[in-house]
């Protein structure tokens, strides 16, 4: 087997995926920079909503209707960004920014709702789409198990996990998100895989 | 074995796809001959994959079809109405290198014109704070942007317009300089033409970029009037300071001085100009490594790329404008030569200093002024706090973030159970810069545990009178009450300390020892060129008597200077210069190493004192806070102060920090911009250096006649037991020359309605009521007990006065001390206290604008600034 790509992908993770190298450039080609605002940031959005929507779920322990506020409100401020400067970084900034929200977001919360949830709760006629435990029964019996698993990993490397896995960002771009040296993602991401795999010599 | 093999990390790194492809192929060439790495990287194949298949499965979630549409439905341009700016990060790129043509030129004046290259500064900041609180204040936050796209033709006409504003506010320049002393006024003139075009530049562009019309006299920043010293700061730590970031690295200080110092105007321009091209443009290459942004501006000079770098992200730039703005300056650098030194500190060496009171003064009047191209500085200022605002939260040991002490707010005591409330005094003001550097700076709210109500108070200057000269103790202390502002039913007691005054001349012989932490951490614009900028100013106040060590400690611990007379001041600036900063950081060698330079050159009856300038990120060595603050606690007995300034935002380690400064008889302050190393090394040089009591101690019994219950506001870690009052052994805070402090207390009275306060423990069987003395019925409220000790004496000395209510509404009490409730009220408000009752930011806002007074340094007025932009973020109505 040659290892031609600079990222070493399992073949079988990426089959309905970009591949990760190419995720930048498969949105600048998806919308080329003549494309207009709307038809970029409707890329951008369909890019990134999902793994965004689930990473700030998750640090919102579950709350999805603040974490849709946060992922909104991610990509209200990626509209008033210029667009040329951030569309090399786009993944690392808006998983920032949406960051930064969520943490704003969990400082104000108990004391007064602000406006933000307040808002949303109004429309609130949304489900809970946060895996929780009746929905995890439904999925196979290996991933619940690991879903179990991964819960019981410290934050930091359930973050970790989430954004190289889900998000399938770069051990840099991961480092920038999260504050974190490079060499400490790689860190967190190891001792997460090596918990994950004593958990489940021991199980 | 299993183990081990699991300890290489390039098995995740392998199965994760991260791994470059020649160090794979190693790894794939290790696996052939090692059984069991190849189990090892099988069973993490399986995890990943397992990981993958559960990410995956997890349900989907898009956003609502009306938020996408929400987003989707913004508006290309962006777009300014007067109530509702944006933040132009675009826009304001290419206005910077015009702003930067005018400080050129402006420096070319030399000295003198230094003062307006700064106001210029803090004007343009002004705007950007309103630009960038704007969007959270007037849009909620789910509402679309508003749009009214303008026409190209229109655009074109608003470039005039807007130079034609220009033109008046250099007029203004003109008589502003007019009247400094010492003006070279042909020089003035000549430069001004020059000037105006710029300044017309910046204006029209912000008009051009925004297409929207801005005639003189719309009103474009939302918070008009007032944003003084903040925005300022904010300025000038990301414009003043970036080019001490290049200053730090490879130049020869010697040759720097020597071009500094060189008489000929254009050399002196040259040296004044340098700051905003070499280094900036080496902080723009900074930037964009950071930031992985697309390169090159080329086409442009070194001067233009440099502004861009200020203007932050600004890589698409363009239009006519900017060209002018660029060629204009091209001149210059010919004129002054290319080869530029970079060191700002030309300022300080020329005893520029801030220049605060003028430039205030000056940007007060300029406030009023009609539309302003907004900052863009400042605006990168915010992106780069931002991104390093992502490191806020607490971690643990060896991980990066800033890492502050969470703590419990003190809860209401009943009198009848505790009617002594005993605690050390605190004069420190670090979380005041901090929560501003948070709020300001970074864009987002402070995480409570960086905020200490009593040292967000204690950063204001209230106009307490010092105690008079022949007074027999240090200081004195009053006691005012009024009712309480967010809760009427109580009543807020304020007890003020002012001590005495001590000018400069009648200070005594100090022997300081600088030690600064120039590990890899301090690296950044904020922290070791502030560092020394701020160590500069404190030489420039220090007198023939004085003496002055440098230790610096990253890896290892060095003696940079040993102690060293204030008056060779050259060699002490040369030697602050020469501060590089790498490797990782060994705060204990460095704090022992200080202190025995200290003790070696100890002053009896003088100043002794360790500056410790750190981030507190201390990682080799002793690294627990405890060892560390021990070390320090064990240092301080030989009768050695210290002084702790922190720096920087990201990593830094305000607990220790805290800690240190508490135990080690020190005072804390926090540097996060160049105005406050002004204000606390240069105007309260006399408060940071001289300690006129020593473990002060404060103690108040409330008479349970008249107070059923109180709590004390803030001082969370300097609660004390009520036995310590009188332990000499115990250690309490110092205060400096001329430093207040102020406790508020608020108040249940007797007959209040103590509902809510369940006594803490069940009746007691065996006593009833308390036995009432004599005085209780005397109408007394309180008693204030102190004791402190005199600087080289181990006995404490009391004093105790009693206080009562003279029934006053919170409106009739003075303004000093409805601006500490404000300011009180601000930080129960940053930390979600329970009891601030129905209270928001915009009361704290209207009180504080209603108590703000003279003023005279603009703390109060970015005060209410700060408040504003909070109670953005929160989300409350202004």
């Amino acid at each position: 087997m040659e290892m031609s790509n600079s990222r070493l992908c399992d073949g079988s993770m990426q089959q309905e995926r970009e591949p990760v190298g190419d995720r930048d450039g498969s949105l600048s080609t998806m919308v080329g920079p003549d494309a207009s605002q709307r038809e970029w940031l409707a890329a951008v959005v369909d890019r990134y909503e999902r793994p965004l929507l689930a990473y700030a779920c998750r640090l919102l322990s579950g709350d999805d209707v603040r974490a849709q506020d946060a992922v909104q409100e991610t990509f209200l401020r990626l509209c008033r960004e210029d667009r040329h400067k951030i569309e090399s970084r786009v993944a690392a900034w808006l998983f920032s920014v949406c960051r930064t929200r969520v943490i704003d977001m969990q400082r104000s919360s108990g004391h007064t709702m602000n406006s933000i949830n307040a808002h949303a709760m109004s429309d609130s006629s949304l489900i809970d789409r946060h895996p929780d435990a009746s929905h995890i029964a439904e999925t196979s019996e290996q991933t619940s198990r690991m879903a179990e698993l991964v819960n019981s990993l410290t934050p930091r490397q359930q973050e970790v996990l989430r954004l190289r896995v889900q998000a399938e960002l770069s051990y840099r771009e991961i480092a920038e998100i999260t504050g974190l040296t490079i060499s400490n993602v790689g860190f967190h991401l190891h001792a997460a895989v090596r918990s994950l795999r004593d958990a489940m010599q021991t199980a | 074995m299993n183990r081990s093999t699991w300890d290489d990390e390039r098995i995740t790194e392998y199965v994760i796809g991260e791994m470059p492809a020649d160090e794979a192929a190693r790894l794939k060439a290790d696996i052939q001959s090692d059984a069991e790495l190849a189990r090892a990287v099988e069973e993490a194949r399986n995890i990943k994959n397992l990981l993958v298949t559960m990410f995956a499965d997890e349900t989907p979630m898009v956003l609502d079809a009306a938020r996408r549409e929400q987003i989707l439905d913004t508006p290309e341009e962006k777009l300014v109405t007067p109530k509702s700016s944006h933040e132009f990060i675009g826009a304001t790129h290419a206005s910077t290198r015009r702003y930067f043509a005018m400080a050129a030129t402006v420096l070319l004046l030399a000295t003198t014109a230094m003062v307006v290259y700064r106001s210029n500064r803090s004007k343009n900041a002004e705007v950007a704070l309103g630009v960038n609180s704007a969007p959270k204040i007037d849009r909620p936050p789910m509402s679309p942007i508003p749009s009214s796209t303008a026409p190209a033709s229109k655009e074109r006409w608003a470039v005039e317009e807007g130079a034609v504003t220009a033109d008046h506010e250099s007029m203004d320049f003109k008589a502003d300089r007019a009247d400094a002393p010492g003006t070279p006024a042909p020089a003035a003139a000549n430069a001004m033409s020059s000037e105006e075009m710029p300044l017309g530049a910046a204006s029209a562009l912000y008009v051009g970029e925004n297409t929207v019309v801005e005639g003189p006299g719309t009103d474009v920043p939302p918070v008009p009037g007032n944003v003084p010293r903040m925005m300022k700061e904010a300025v000038v730590e990301s414009i003043t300071d970036l080019p001490f970031s290049a200053a730090a690295t490879p130049n020869d200080p010697s040759e720097m001085d020597k071009r500094l110092f060189d008489p000929a105007a254009g050399q002196m321009a040259a040296s004044g100009l340098a700051p905003g091209g070499d280094a900036v443009a080496e902080t723009e290459g900074k930037a964009k490594a950071a930031s992985d942004a697309s390169p090159s501006n080329s086409g442009f000079d070194q001067f233009s790329s440099g502004a861009e770098g200020l203007g932050g992200m600004g890589m698409g730039m363009d239009t006519a404008m900017g060209m002018r703005g660029g060629t204009s300056l091209a001149d210059q650098d010919e004129a002054g030569g290319s080869d530029m030194p970079t060191d700002v500190s030309a300022q300080d060496n020329f005893g520029m200093g801030l220049g605060r009171s003028e430039d205030f003064a000056e940007y007060r009047h300029r406030s009023i002024d009609p539309a302003k191209p907004s900052s863009p500085e400042s605006v990168q200022g915010l992106e780069l706090a931002k991104r390093d605002s992502l490191h806020y939260e607490g971690r643990g040991a060896g991980l990066g973030g800033d890492r502050f002490e969470p703590f419990v707010e003190n809860n209401f005591k009943r009198v009848v159970e505790e009617p002594l409330s005993t605690f050390s005094i605190d004069v420190d003001t670090a979380s005041y810069s901090k929560v501003r550097q948070f709020i300001a700076q970074a864009d987002i709210l402070p995480p409570p545990g960086a905020v200490r109500i009593e040292e967000l108070v204690n950063y204001f200057e209230y106009g307490y009178e010092p105690p008079a000269a022949n007074s027999e103790h240090p200081f004195v202390s009053r006691v005012e009450v009024a009712a309480c502002p967010w809760n009427e039913m109580h009543r807020l007691a304020r007890i003020a300390i002012k001590g005495k005054v001590m000018e400069k001349e009648s200070r005594p012989a100090s022997n300081l020892v600088f030690l600064a932490d120039t590990s890899g951490s301090m690296e950044e614009p904020n922290k070791l060129p502030l560092v020394k900028q701020g160590l500069k100013k404190l030489v420039s106040q220090l007198g023939e008597r004085d003496r002055v060590a440098i230790v610096v400690y990253a890896g290892s611990a060095g003696l940079v200077l040993d102690s060293t007379p204030a008056s060779e001041r050259s060699m002490i600036l040369r030697k602050i210069n020469q501060m590089q900063s790498g490797g990782s950081t060994n705060g204990g060698e460095g704090i022992r190493l200080a202190y025995r330079i200290a003790r070696d050159h100890f002053i009896d009856g003088g100043v002794n004192r360790v500056i410790l300038c750190s981030d507190g990120d201390f990682n080799v060595g002793v690294t627990s806070n405890d060892e560390l603050v021990e070390l320090v606690e064990q240092e301080s007995k030989g009768g050695i102060d210290i002084t702790v300034l922190g720096f920087g935002m990201g990593n830094h380690n305000d607990s220790m920090m805290e800690q240190i400064s508490n135990r080690g008889n020190g005072n804390y302050a926090f540097i996060d911009t160049a105005a406050e190393a002004e204000r606390v090394l240069v105007e309260q040089a006399s408060g940071t250096l001289v300690t006129i009591a020593r473990d002060v101690k404060i103690q108040v019994e409330f008479n349970p006649m008249q107070v059923g219950a109180y709590r004390l506001i803030g001082y969370e870690n300097r609660k004390l037991a009520a036995e310590d009052f009188k332990d000499d052994t115990k250690d309490a805070g110092e205060i400096g020359a001329g430093h207040a402090v102020t406790a508020l207390y608020e108040l249940v009275p007797a007959d209040g309605d103590m509902g809510a306060l369940a006594p803490v423990v069940d009746e007691l069987r065996y006593q009833k009521n308390v036995t009432l003395t004599e005085a209780s019925k005397s109408g007394e409220w309180m008693t204030v007990n102190l004791r402190y000790k005199q600087p080289g004496s181990d006995t404490s000395i009391p004093i105790s006065f009693p206080a009562s209510d003279k029934k006053k509404d919170f409106s009739e009490a003075t303004g000093d001390f409805r601006f500490a409730a404000s300011v009180a009220g601000f930080g129960m408000i940053l930390r979600s206290s329970e009891h601030i009752g129905s209270w928001t930011m915009s009361d704290v806002i209207k009180v504080a604008e209603a108590a703000k007074g003279d003023d005279m340094h603009g703390l109060r007025t970015e005060f209410v600034e700060l408040a504003r932009k909070a109670a953005a973020f929160r989300g409350q109505e202004r």
